[in-house]
């Protein structure tokens, strides 16, 4: 009952990219309606999608491109969409990678002298990087959410976790990233 | 020149107290247009006395921008063309201190004083060095020499039916009752004077110089502290001074202080409804508008002013 | 365009990021040949909190306030559409009751309604005309102050959630709400004569910012500037979702694409918004859960898959690509909004020529918003 158009899904070797975008937009794709990355960082892969809109028939396609994270290089699609440069710019500063041909690369969009690993790759870690950079106030209080769940409804536990802590966040903070394997979100439920 | 020979300490007092005076009045008028303004667009606005205010707070703050001695000198420029103007300009005739240094021939002076104030502020605004208070700069002498001329052939109109250049010759040719006031007498030659009186008021359509969504805010962009509340006071006296000389070119002129202050007041409203209701033209489209109609009037009062002189021979 | 400046020599200049004439906090940079700009390039930056890097982070539950702050004016297609996003993944999309759909649609029309309301005052405003954004902002107050009624915030509502949304319309709130419409659609022959009976607006907005149809395609332009060309072409219509088929409309076009015939799109979209509004107000359903039982807060995971899902939004098609990967928090999102293309792409593309006058009220025109170009 509800659709969202023709919505296909599908995936393609890196040499058949090209062709299988022009076949595409031959076919009445001719809209670029979205240019986006995801990285799976355990297979060690990249995937760019390319999402393509037919504007008369309605129909979608998502087209996937895996590629390796260590040579991350794509060719460029901004001689067939103008727009994509900006797309292109901005994964290239986001992730890495690097797009041919494509003018913009290199020059920043978003980020202003950025020296770090491309901060939208999954193994770039926030937490790490706002302790190295930033400083706590002095004197500031952290309420860790955490310490609530599953025992709110006990008055004596509801107060304890609203004890002030002694400890500096900082230290804590540190203390949590090496402890924590896998979870990188510990802590920081209150920074933002 | 009577007046100027008869300077004395007391006389020299009596005008220092009507700048003064002139000063407040211009600033008051500028609470109220922001209360006019707010009204219009269904907010409350500020209170009326919120220059005021504004003027006291920038008097007392201090600057540490140096940009070179132009751009100090620039609003004191303003300033003093504003009260060189105002000085001029009679503003009730025959009361000392408010009657102005009117001599024959002051109306060429007012309007040399009326550029002199928008030279000093363009010279200040350029070493300020700001780009936006260039382009205003620009725009506003482009706008300022194309409103001259509408207002200028006004004036010859008026000088040519009335046979004087003073101020004063021109406000006792149109006593006695309205129907004498030359806006009434030569109607073509008096919208040429409303239409570039807009422009030298510089509210909308014409706040091109300004103009705060494209160039913000022009030639002040770059002044702070005292320097803008010295602009402020001088665009104070500078908006009663102007309304003031078209109150005397046109509405013919006024014996007393109450009725000064409202033909002002009048004067100063008309420029500030119009640009209530009208979005801002670009800056060619200002120069375009007054180089036509306006200049059409003004060359049809002239034609009308020599033809009615030419009847009453 | 008139060349009377032409000097040789370029000025450069930066319009914004401290500017009352940018949309926000974003930037053009300039050269100058006089008042005509030679070329132009947007810079962005200066808001980017990395929304998208923060959603990786957290539960789905947890990405609701991150979502609605990535567009000011017009927050609830960002919820909407991240709603829906994790419902298509998570395989409830199809479960979703009757009433929430139509409490849906009503938040994202009332949305459209406040956004248009905003940007069609600013239209005039950029140009100085004060009155009418000062009425227009008046007006969306009137509709923030529903919003505040119906989910207890005035900008960002966190209203829809994944499920639903978030409660059922209180007690009498048709009839405040119809108070409101009445209010706007009183006020709107004032706007009509103030702004589009007005010579000064059409002699600065007719045939200024033109955007030539065969960018549409090659750009993928959406919204209020493909249909002030004449090209029906609306996502409530093309994809229809929620309850949208089921109400009555036409697409709203204008010829001329330049900002007179924008402005007259946005113009005529307040009134069907407004029409819209009133037929769901008399269609809806009263009765029956506004809501989905909701998955577990904490323990929801949702498997691997990934979908693309879109809604019109003020300014054009929004869309939200959602990647999930079987854990409790996604995997990937990444926000199209419309202004990605207009803001940077299509306004450097049209900025040579351009005079430096028109810039604000261009940029209103397209409407760029800035945190929707940088995330």
């Amino acid at each position: 009952m509800q659709s969202d158009g023709w919505m296909t899904q599908e995936t393609v070797a890196l040499s058949g990219l090209t062709r299988r975008l022009e076949e595409l937009r031959g076919d009445g794709h001719v809209q670029l309606t979205l240019m986006t990355v995801t990285d799976w960082l355990e297979d060690g892969e990249f995937e760019v999608s390319y999402i393509l809109t037919d504007p008369v028939l309605f129909r979608t396609v998502i087209l996937g491109v895996r590629i390796p994270r260590e040579t991350p290089e794509l060719p460029t699609v901004s001689d067939i969409w103008p727009q994509a440069v900006t797309y292109e710019q901005e994964i290239n500063e986001m992730f890495g990678i690097r797009f041919e041909g494509s003018p913009r690369q290199g020059v920043p969009f978003i980020l202003e002298g950025w020296k770090d690993i491309p901060p939208m790759r999954r193994d770039f870690d926030t937490l790490k990087y706002s302790v190295e950079h930033y400083e706590d106030r002095p004197g500031r209080r952290s309420i860790d959410t955490r310490r609530f769940v599953g025992r709110v409804s006990d008055e004596k536990s509801f107060t304890d976790a609203w004890e002030p802590r002694e400890d500096d966040g900082r230290e804590r903070k540190l203390a949590d990233m090496d402890g924590g394997a896998a979870g990188s979100d510990r802590g920081e439920t209150t920074d933002e | 020149m009577q007046a100027v020979l008869n300077l004395d300490i007391g006389y020299l007092g009596l005008c220092a107290l009507s700048v003064i005076g002139a000063i407040a009045y211009g600033l008051l008028i500028g609470g109220i247009i922001r209360k006019v303004m707010a009204r219009i667009q269904s907010r409350i606005g500020p209170p009326v006395w919120q220059p005021y205010l504004d003027v006291a707070k920038l008097f007392f703050q201090r600057t540490s921008i140096r940009h070179g001695m132009m751009f100090y000198l620039a609003p004191v420029f303003r300033t003093v063309g504003g009260i060189g103007i105002y000085l001029l300009i009679p503003i009730v005739a025959g009361m000392p201190g408010l009657a102005g240094f009117s001599f024959n021939g002051d109306v060429l002076l007012v309007i040399y004083f009326m550029f002199f104030g928008c030279l000093g502020m363009a010279l200040g605004a350029g070493e300020s060095g700001h780009p936006h208070a260039i382009i205003a700069v620009s725009r506003g002498l482009s706008q300022m020499s194309s409103y001259e001329l509408p207002f200028s052939l006004a004036l010859i109109a008026l000088v040519a039916q009335v046979g004087t250049f003073s101020i004063g010759g021109i406000i006792e040719a149109q006593a006695g009752g309205i129907g004498n006031w030359y806006l009434f007498m030569n109607p073509l030659a008096g919208i040429a004077g409303l239409l570039s009186f807009l422009g030298m008021q510089m509210y909308s359509p014409f706040n091109i110089v300004l103009a705060p969504q494209e160039i913000p805010i022009g030639p002040p962009t770059e002044y702070n502290s005292t320097f803008l509340g010295l602009m402020m006071s001088g665009r104070a006296i500078f908006g009663v001074a102007k309304s003031a000389l078209f109150m005397n070119l046109f509405l013919g002129g006024a014996t007393s202080i109450p009725e000064a202050m409202i033909k002002i007041f009048v004067v100063y409203m008309w420029a500030v409804f119009v640009g209530a209701v009208f979005p801002r033209f670009r800056a060619e489209q200002s120069v375009r508008f007054f180089l036509r109609w306006p200049t059409w009037f003004g060359l049809a009062g002239i034609a009308l002013a020599m033809l009615m002189k030419h009847l009453a021979s | 365009m008139s060349n009377d400046y032409d000097v040789t020599k370029e000025t450069h200049l930066w319009f914004g990021p401290q500017h009352p004439g940018v949309t926000g906090n974003m930037s053009v940079e300039l050269w100058l040949k006089g008042d005509t700009i030679q070329r132009g390039i947007t810079h962005v930056g200066y808001l980017h909190r990395g929304f998208e890097k923060l959603m990786e982070r957290r539960t789905f539950i947890q990405s609701f306030p991150i979502v609605c702050r990535i567009c000011v004016p017009e927050p609830d297609t960002n919820e909407y559409l991240l709603a829906k996003g994790l419902e298509q993944l998570g395989g409830i999309y199809d479960d979703v009751p009757e009433k929430a759909r139509w409490i849906r649609t009503l938040t994202l029309e009332m949305a459209r309604l406040a956004a248009t309301l905003m940007v069609l005052g600013g239209q005039v405003g950029s140009m100085g005309l004060g009155p009418v954004p000062q009425w227009m902002m008046t007006l969306r107050d009137y509709v923030l102050d529903s919003f505040e009624e119906l989910s207890g915030h005035r900008i960002y509502h966190m209203y829809i959630v994944y499920g639903g949304v978030r409660r059922d319309l209180p007690e009498g709130f048709e009839g405040r709400l119809e108070k409101t419409l009445q209010t706007i659609e009183e006020r709107l022959p004032w706007i009509d004569r103030l702004m589009f009976e007005n010579d000064v607006f059409r002699k600065r907005a007719i045939g200024i910012g033109y955007v030539p149809p065969e960018w549409v395609d090659e750009m993928s332009l959406s919204g209020p500037i493909v249909r002030a060309m004449g090209i029906p072409r609306d996502v409530r219509k093309d994809y229809p979702y929620e309850v949208y088929p089921e109400l009555d409309f036409d697409v709203i076009t204008e010829e001329g694409s330049d900002m007179f015939a924008r402005a007259r799109v946005r113009r005529r979209e307040i009134a069907q918004s407004i029409n819209l509004i009133r037929q769901m107000l008399a269609d809806m359903p009263k009765d029956g859960p506004f809501c989905l039982k909701l998955p577990s807060l904490m323990h929801w995971r949702i498997p691997k898959g990934q979908t693309y899902v879109r809604a019109e939004a003020s300014r054009g098609e929004f869309g939200y690509f959602v990647v999930t990967d079987g854990t409790d928090k996604v995997r990937r999102v990444n926000v199209r909004g419309p202004s990605y293309v207009h803001g940077v792409s299509l306004l450097e593309r049209m900025l040579p020529g351009t005079n430096i006058s028109d810039l604000s009220s261009l940029m209103v025109s397209l409407q760029t918003c800035p945190p929707e170009i940088e995330r």
